[in-house]
């Protein structure tokens, strides 16, 4: 029975991996770009959460319309009311939102209410570009952007009557309790008038999903109509013909009246963190002029530039051409580049914001990055490192400008040891290592889910995180990974006490792995342990002193939120199932401590046809792939087939969890060509891609082209390969053997065969 | 005199209508109870269905129609327990309470205890009746239900149960030492 409810699940997911229906065939007509097959909707709904307006890659402005004020992304599905249309957003998060500010909306009629909101209808999404009927008065709302500046066309029904909101108070995640946890908290703006066709204000907003210090939002919007009257607001009081409106901490904004003979209204607004005057200089150099189609063309350019650099197949269906560079799409949309645009410090340096997080995005999206553009990777290493010169640590969640939070280790370092294991260069790797070693030494104190380790006293005194400490378990794996991470930057710079120190701690994870312990017949799991070493079988919770109530702890236990607070459990956002995998620095290591390789692949098999399995999370992103490690890359491809059939599509439910910056889709698109990264490994392991042939055109200027001959829906098996014409029998391939360009060419068979089965992904430092 | 009789008048009309929601709420197989748990910080909506209501009391769960599962209070427990238990919902899983344990309703006994001392103990708790003059009227969604209202002596925990001896259900637990609390906002 499960033989057969795999075989379903294999044949489905090879039934669309490969060219497959007349209708779905597709080929790049002349001059068809790669970004016409990104669709920003895909994942919009359910737990994708994926932002959907206009951006730029990396795009510091992300204008996009709010339907209230709780949605992440700011965008639910019809028929929820659009609020506005505010400037910053995030792509892809859980928890609570942060950003939404600056909020625009046109309306018609009196300048006598604040509320302006909508229905729409007849809503349409394409990369850089959104626009939608307001049903209540029939206005159209076209947007596109700059990199930190939006542009809106708005076409009214009847020239004489323009009006539109601008509110300065607005932000996403307000909530009645003050300071509730993840929400935002206004702080303060003001407005003014400045012309009849220049407003300028800003919007200063605290906390949020990282509970951040305040940023301010300032912003300069342009006008190509004159205003003919106005009403500011403050608080809830209405001010008609008062153009300004000082921040005395009340949300203010302006209602005004447009003249002009014509129906459309042009606006444009640079946003600005340093100051509205930027922000007008950001107009000025980013929107010169009052083309709304050039502006279009300028942003989808510069996509197609980097979707360019990997060009799968131009047989791939259409449903494989939108799932992979909607993938890379989203994968660019974060972080953010906010050069120039850093209200803390000023050097020469790059400076990103919106690290949303790197635990969600160091497996899949940084790699990702770094094989499409080895100089934007760069670029983001260096600003974590010139984060952590001046805030004092790298961070591992930051977004306006503050650091938080972390949730499990401190993935900075592997972010830097990816960057160092693949040469990028630029990149001072003495201060990175520094800033590796603050994290890995000095303990954050205080608040100790802003950065840093937290329990890392612990830690470093017993070589495990003791239970007492919240997030213990997956805190000891990740802070293991991250030394070894330590060791990887510290060898290759010829540290070597360094270098021992922190080999030796990254076996730490065993020191939490409870040999004995069977569930669902494997052996061996990470499980809850106190300071005195003793392992805890059942655990006390709640704060009575008389009752005295404990739960059970098993592989499977969810702790939270029944008897601990989401950030409370042992394990963040996943079971001992899920975790007692994630030892990606030590595989070998991990397969013997769970009896061998029959027994660690009846653990993977169990693992996956139980459903102890989280598509939907991070921490199992590696796990499919496993089985090369015990010489069975094929169980590695069926696995990874049988999860993107049942778990990804092209719809707006398309994404299975959270996007989290890309992550996701980052994961779908490295399986759709074959290869997939171990981060902070100079290597990617290689599967049975989806798509015939994919050429990356490297930043280098060298191509390397991956081709899967015979692929089909039965042939899903490699049964040889040659790199640049010579046999290569292992499963995996360095990234240097990539940058140098040639071919690696797969044959494949419809059935598994010896290839990769003996020559096993490398070890690249031994304790 | 006049503001006497409104009084009288006013507590008159409450009476009576603590008895019609009285007669009007009966727990038995079929009735469906939705519940909002509040937990570390997060709200969680939990459906519940009465399975059963004579010798053991079964109650199915369900999370949002994902996920589902069932406790089941022994007849004993039923009868005569003496301990809540606050064991998280287990998918696809019959939690089988101890025999002198009970979930989202006391014991027969000791709601007897209640109705006769004012008092009860339970989890080693002395829970007493708080007088009813000055309580909001405590309603399940639009639904008033006739609850009586207890605190713990030892530790400060608080009981809203439903006035039927036959099904002592809990509506609503607030400050709860273990760190679950709920309210019933609906009875279907």
């Amino acid at each position: 029975m499960k033989y057969q409810a795999i075989s379903t699940l294999i044949i489905a997911a090879t039934l669309w991996s490969v060219p497959g229906k007349a209708q779905d065939q597709h080929s790049y007509g002349d001059g068809e770009k790669h970004y016409s097959f990104v669709d920003p909707m895909i994942g919009s709904e359910g737990l994708g959460r994926v932002f959907i307006g206009p951006s730029y890659p990396f795009g510091m402005v992300k204008p996009s319309p709010d339907c209230g004020t709780a949605p992440n992304s700011g965008w639910l599905p019809e028929p929820v009311p659009v609020t506005g249309f505010s400037q910053l957003h995030v792509s892809g998060t859980g928890g609570g939102p942060k950003y939404g500010n600056i909020q625009v909306m046109p309306f018609t009629g009196a300048l006598d209410s604040q509320e302006q909101s909508s229905l729409r209808e007849n809503e349409k999404v394409k990369l850089g570009y959104y626009s939608v009927v307001l049903k209540k008065n029939q206005v159209k709302t076209e947007i596109t952007t700059a990199d930190k500046a939006s542009f809106y066309k708005f076409s009214y029904p009847a020239a004489q009557n323009k009006s539109l909101k601008i509110d300065a108070g607005f932000f996403l995640g307000e909530q009645p309790v003050p300071d509730a946890r993840e929400a935002q908290q206004f702080v303060g703006s003001e407005i003014e008038l400045v012309s009849p066709t220049e407003i300028r204000g800003y919007s200063r907003i605290r906390a949020g999903w990282n509970n951040g210090r305040a940023y301010t939002v300032y912003f300069y919007a342009v006008l190509d109509q004159p205003v003919t009257s106005y009403t500011s607001w403050k608080g809830g009081r209405l001010y008609p013909g008062v153009a300004v409106q000082f921040d005395s901490n009340e949300k203010t904004g302006l209602l005004l009246a447009l003249g002009g003979s014509t129906t459309q209204l042009n606006m444009k607004i640079g946003i600005s963190f340093v100051s509205s005057l930027k922000a007008k200089a950001n107009i000025m150099q980013e929107l010169p002029d009052w083309n709304f189609e050039q502006v279009l063309t300028g942003l989808q350019n510069k996509w197609e530039a980097l979707f360019s650099r990997i060009a799968i197949d131009p047989q791939s269906t259409n449903t494989q051409k939108q799932l992979f560079y909607t993938g890379l799409y989203h994968t660019m949309l974060m972080p953010v580049n906010r050069t120039g645009e850093n209200p803390l410090w000023t050097n020469d340096q790059p400076y990103y914001d919106d690290f949303y997080t790197l635990w969600d995005t160091f497996r899949t999206s940084n790699p990702l990055i770094t094989l499409i553009s080895p100089k934007r990777e760069a670029e983001i290493v260096n600003a974590l490192i010139d984060i952590y010169k001046h805030d004092g640590y790298l961070p591992d969640g930051r977004s306006g400008n503050a650091n938080g939070r972390t949730q499990g280790g401190s993935h900075g370092e592997v972010v830097i040891a990816d960057a160092y294991v693949k040469k990028l260069e630029g990149i001072d790797y003495e201060l990175g290592l520094e800033a590796m070693l603050k994290d890995a030494t000095v303990p954050p104190g205080g608040n100790e889910e802003q950065e840093g380790r937290g329990g890392l006293t612990a830690y470093n005194r017993l070589g495990y995180v003791p239970f007492s400490v919240v997030r213990s378990g997956n805190r000891t794996v990740d802070y293991a990974y991250n030394d070894y991470n330590i060791a990887t930057v510290a060898k290759g710079l010829g540290h070597k006490r360094i270098f021992d120190r922190f080999i030796k701690q990254s076996a730490n994870w065993r020191n939490l792995w409870r040999d004995d312990y069977t569930h669902e017949g494997s052996k061996g799991f990470i499980l809850p342990r106190d300071a005195d070493g003793k392992w805890l079988d059942t655990i006390p919770y709640g704060n009575s002193e008389i009752q005295h109530p404990t739960y059970i702890y098993t592989p499977l236990t969810h702790e939270t939120p029944w008897y601990a607070c989401h950030w409370c459990g042992f394990f963040y956002e996943g079971t001992s199932w899920e975790y007692s995998f994630s030892i990606p620095h030590e595989v070998p290591a991990l397969v013997l401590k769970s009896g061998g390789n029959d027994a660690f692949r009846k653990r993977l098999d169990t693992f996956f046809d139980k459903k102890f399995y989280n598509v939907a999370n991070e921490p199992s992103f590696l796990t499919p792939t496993l089985y090369h490690w015990i010489g069975r890359p094929d169980l590695s491809s069926e696995r990874i087939r049988q999860i993107i059939a049942a778990s990804y599509n092209t719809s707006r439910n398309g994404l299975p969890g959270n996007d989290d910056s890309g992550a996701m889709s980052s994961w779908l698109a490295f399986h759709m060509i074959g290869l997939y990264p171990n981060a902070g490994q100079p290597y990617y392991l290689i599967n049975s891609p989806l798509v015939k042939q994919t050429v990356f055109h490297q930043e280098n200027g060298k191509d390397f082209k991956v081709t899967a001959r015979g692929l089909s829906g039965r042939n899903i098996y490699i049964k040889s390969a040659r790199l640049n014409g010579k046999v290569f029998s292992q499963a995996w391939i360095n990234h240097e053997d990539i940058l140098k360009g040639g071919e690696l060419v797969l044959e494949m068979d419809a059935r598994p065969s010896a290839w990769g089965t003996r020559i096993l992904p490398p070890i690249s430092l031994k304790p | 005199m006049i503001r006497r009789f409104t009084y009288l008048l006013v507590l008159s009309m409450l009476f009576t209508s603590a008895i019609a929601q009285q007669q009007g709420t009966t727990i038995q197989p079929g009735t469906k109870l939705d519940y909002k748990f509040f937990l570390y910080g997060q709200t969680v909506a939990i459906g519940m269905a009465v399975k059963s209501v004579t010798d053991s009391v079964q109650l199915d769960w369900n999370l949002r129609g994902m996920a589902f599962g069932s406790y089941l209070v022994s007849k004993k427990g039923f009868e005569n327990g003496t301990k809540l238990n606050f064991i998280q919902p287990a998918a696809s899983t019959v939690l089988r309470l101890a025999p002198d344990e009970t979930f989202a309703v006391i014991s027969k006994a000791a709601f007897r205890a209640l109705k006769k001392d004012k008092k009860f103990i339970y989890n080693n708790t002395t829970y007493v009746l708080q007088s009813s003059r000055n309580q909001p009227v405590f309603k399940a969604g639009d639904r008033e239900l006739d609850v009586l209202h207890v605190v713990g002596v030892e530790e400060h925990g608080e009981l809203w149960i439903l006035n039927d001896p036959d099904f002592p259900l809990i509506c609503q637990v607030k400050n709860n030492p273990v760190g679950i609390n709920f309210t019933i906002t609906a009875i279907k």
